[in-house]
């Protein structure tokens, strides 16, 4: 286990060196520039050029993308240029603080509401719950994360008496509430394959000789669906929400700007209109290591549902 | 294979129910034009502000976006301010200046017991300060104190020594502090206009030992001497102010105002209905609605100082199909390289500019597109500002005369006219705007190619002076004509200055110069309303609109005082200090 953790740790380094090429590369031949933005329309050439020396922007693009990879490998993101008296790790640290628990909380949402969709599809295949429950997850499929949001803000949030939008971290209540109908609304996609998924792997699953086992041997249908029959079917489910785990971390940016919540994504955003070239890149680069942790970890949870993998 | 119904099912599920959603959610907005559903919650004290921006910059020497100004109004003071008629009024200074009979010397008085945040007291010192950081290297208004003498030599010797943040200034020679109350600033040549200068956020006055602590991060945590105090900014969420109670001017009724940062104009417009916020933006194309709905009395139109154009550029030719030059510019001469016109070619090319100015119905943009939020441009000075001329005729929407004049530039229904290139940027209205503009100007022959950048790339391309016909817009820095006719007319201007028509006549400069300097009233308005005339004839920009800002006001909110320089809900100049939070019965 140890020895396949540090290979695929090993494996990650040049994925991250590729990434940050190509983001830095990107936003370096963007059009615009960022010394520009950050002056303004007044300033006149003796200011920019003064301003691009100080941001380096004068020196060639090789002599840039070395001493930005000098500063990452110290573990210095570099500095903001547009958020002035920032750190791009300040900046990304923070604002993935409030994407990260956005992102949990809809996994959360989906899987709950997902396997329990899919479990009930399941068990009373061709009736109504299952026709119903599809109904729904074919909806989450169907509509666009910020059309969902918008939804839930005029129909959940006004009527409930919910806070529509904007953070309000001063304390974990309030916290929860700001992120509650995001979270419903970046997890519906999620929700809606989740359910799909489980419906028909507990379906085969349901059929398997095992299951007839255990029902045999006289086991509640609770026991049996639940404790043999999902854990079948889990593995396909794990994998699904790992990698769904990882596009709602990096995908959360419509959502973030329907909820008007201080993400990492709309973080990002910002960043390439105002073309500030260390952010985009330390924020890419970090949503990228994110992504790739956490598809390691979804690798290490298969061993633990299914005592036959072995990690090697 | 035939299409039925049942094969179809899965595809039309989706589309159904989408469609039923948005049926919904609109419906109640129908049933609602006479009817929406709104809370009126109060925080008590608290006055509660959606905002579409954060401020990336509260250092008041880099500051240049509505939002961090907005917030430097109420955090910081200025020796002179601008009051609810934007007329030049002492803030920090007892009164306005003392001015040398040749009106080259200024002199101030600094109230006595003005405290900063921290609690220090303010003297002569901190303005001297306060001013010398406007032109420091990293200071994005040096033009504010250019007018200064020895200004420019100190600012270009920091620049030479490489100063960094927290170094000792390069002292500024006509900054002179007389006494600790007293300062006396002199100027490198007559600027009538410099007192408004120094009454923008930009010239705050600030705390040396506070920006020398904090260095880079005084523009996160700055400190001045304004009504409100910052106590909290998180980024791309909320900016909370509180009331200082050391304030030396009247106490402040609010205790705390606080800026919700949602950048969509729909959110913020639903946290509004919700009773989360009192003051937000209309949400563009909501104008009307509001209108006719229960909310008509919260709806407020604020007409701005500014002026919403498609600017041409001057210094380029088109190229018909085998190269040949296509006079549309009017001095493309000064351009690099230069292009020669005859005369005839010139006039011809104004007579081009002419008839796609006729060619566009103004009241349609302003009363459909922008919902009434907007009035026609007869030329370049607002509505609101004195030198504005009633009597300027301007360009009637006359697609006849439009038709005619293109005859007479040569292009008889538009035969043989290239394809003109017109950019825009990405935001608000912009690509309405570009698209009615496009169906004008093809109604009288005039065909154009759209063509939608994001601000970054876009600005760039106008900075390179590739755009031939371009959309921009001009918000007052200061209110007085000049920074309207001379600085986007005048040929010293040209380009990224502010002149991005690139426009370059002589007999105007002299006029504008003449403008700038005269100091009596009457002559100076004749002089400005002369030389607008003269623009408006040359036609550089298709002029389209002044425009205003369209604020949701909750009618608990009382005493709340807008001005023409108030753009968008933050709201850059209006004294929140007089605004009261008190529960109507409903």
């Amino acid at each position: 286990m140890g020895a396949y953790l540090l290979r695929r740790g090993l494996l990650v380094l040049p994925v991250l060196l590729l990434v940050s090429f190509i983001v830095f590369t990107l936003s370096y031949h963007m059009p615009g520039d960022p010394a520009r933005l950050l002056m303004g329309q007044a300033a006149n050439e003796e200011t920019l050029a003064l301003k691009r020396t100080e941001l380096g922007l004068d020196r060639p693009f090789a002599v840039q993308y070395a001493s930005y990879l000098a500063k990452v490998c110290t573990g210095d993101l570099g500095r903001s240029y547009a958020k002035k008296g920032r750190g791009v790790g300040e900046i990304v640290m923070e604002s993935f603080a409030v994407t990260l628990r956005l992102a949990l909380l809809a996994t959360l949402v989906s899987v709950i509401f997902g396997v329990a969709a899919g479990v009930i599809a399941a068990i009373r295949p061709y009736s109504w719950w299952d026709y119903g429950s599809m109904l729904l997850a074919l909806l989450g499929v169907s509509l666009p994360v910020f059309y969902l949001g918008f939804l839930l803000i005029v129909f959940v949030a006004r009527n409930v008496g919910l806070r529509t939008s904007g953070f309000d971290d001063t304390s974990l209540w309030t916290e929860f509430q700001s992120l509650l109908l995001p979270s419903v609304a970046l997890g519906a996609l999620s929700t809606a394959i989740v359910a799909r998924l489980t419906r028909s792997t507990m379906i085969e699953s349901l059929s398997q000789d095992f299951v007839r086992t255990a029902r045999a041997k006289g086991l509640s249908e609770r026991v049996v669906v639940l404790r043999h029959a999902l854990r079948n079917a889990a593995i396909p489910i794990v994998t699904v929400v790992g990698a769904n785990m990882g596009g709602l971390l990096v995908g959360a940016v419509l959502t973030e700007t329907v909820f008007s919540l201080p993400g990492l994504g709309r973080e990002i955003v910002q960043a390439i209109f105002q073309r500030d070239r260390e952010l985009i890149a330390g924020g890419v680069l970090f949503m990228s290591a994110v992504f790739v942790v956490v598809n390691l970890a979804v690798d290490v949870t298969y061993a633990w549902f299914d005592p036959r993998v072995r990690l090697e | 294979m035939r299409l039925s119904v049942g094969t179809l099912g899965p595809f039309l599920l989706p589309l159904v129910v989408a469609g039923g959603a948005v049926w919904m959610g609109a419906g109640k907005e129908r049933a609602a034009t006479v009817e929406i559903r709104a809370r009126y919650d109060v925080q008590p004290g608290t006055l509660r502000v959606a905002v579409l921006a954060n401020p990336p910059n509260l250092d008041p020497v880099e500051a240049t976006d509505t939002t961090s100004a907005a917030v430097l109004r109420r955090v910081c003071s200025t020796l002179v301010a601008l009051d609810d008629h934007l007329a030049l009024v002492p803030d920090i200074a007892e009164a306005l200046p003392e001015i040398s009979a040749d009106g080259l010397v200024y002199t101030f008085r600094v109230r006595a017991g003005v405290r900063f945040h921290n609690g220090r007291e303010l003297t002569a010192g901190d303005v001297k300060y306060s001013f010398q950081r406007l032109a420091e290297p990293w200071s994005k208004r040096d033009w504010i104190i250019e007018p200064v003498k020895g200004a420019a030599e100190a600012r270009r010797a920091m620049i030479e020594r490489r100063m960094d943040r927290g170094d000792p200034q390069t002292p500024i020679e006509g900054i002179e502090v007389v006494d600790p109350r007293t300062l006396r600033i002199t100027l490198a040549a007559r600027q009538p206009l410099f007192p408004l200068f120094i009454a923008m956020g930009n010239a705050a006055i600030v705390p040396r030992e506070e920006v020398e602590r904090l260095k880079e991060r005084f523009g996160r945590e700055v400190v001045g001497t304004g009504a409100f105090r910052l106590v909290e900014w998180k980024d791309n969420a909320r900016v909370v102010m509180e009331r200082f109670d050391g304030y030396f001017g009247p106490r402040p009724t609010l205790d705390r105002v606080v800026f919700s940062i949602m950048p969509e104009e729909d959110t913020g417009y639903q946290s509004y209905l919700a009773g989360e916020q009192d003051i937000v933006q209309c949400p563009t194309g909501k104008v009307s609605l509001i209108r006719s709905s229960n909310l008509r009395d919260e709806l407020v139109i604020n007409p701005l100082l500014d002026v919403r154009f498609h600017g041409i550029n001057m210094e380029r030719v088109l190229r018909g199909p085998s190269g040949e030059v296509v006079p549309l510019g009017g001095n493309p001469e000064t351009a690099d390289p230069p292009v020669v016109l005859t005369p005839e070619q010139k006039r011809r090319a104004r007579a081009l500019r002419q008839a796609m100015n006729h060619a566009v119905d103004r009241e349609f943009l302003c009363n459909v597109i922008l919902e009434g939020r907007a009035v026609p441009a007869r030329g370049v000075v607002p509505p609101k500002m004195d030198a504005f001329n009633p009597g300027l005729k301007g360009y009637d929407f006359d697609p006849a005369r439009a038709r005619a004049l293109l005859a007479e530039a040569g292009f008889p229904g538009g035969e043989g006219l290239p394809v003109i290139p017109l950019h825009f940027n990405n935001q608000g209205p912009n690509a309405l705007i570009a698209q009615a503009l496009q169906g004008m100007l093809l109604d009288v022959g005039v065909r154009t190619e759209l063509n939608m950048m994001d601000w970054g790339a876009y600005q760039h391309f106008l900075d390179e002076g590739k755009a031939t016909l371009f959309r921009l817009a001009w918000i007052a820095d200061y209110p007085d004509p000049e920074n309207f006719l001379y600085v986007l007319f005048h040929s010293s201007m040209k380009g990224t200055k502010g002149n991005n028509a690139r426009y370059v006549n002589p007999e105007n400069d002299r006029r504008l110069e003449a403008a700038r300097d005269t100091v009596d009233p009457a002559r100076r308005k004749a002089l400005w309303r002369e030389a607008e005339a003269a623009i408006v004839e040359d036609a550089p920009w298709l002029f389209l609109y002044h425009s205003a800002t369209a604020l949701l006001v909750k009618p608990h909110v009382k005493g709340l005082v807008l001005t023409g320089m108030d753009a968008g809900s933050e709201m850059g100049q209006a004294d929140l200090g007089r605004v009261r939070i008190e529960p109507v019965a409903r």
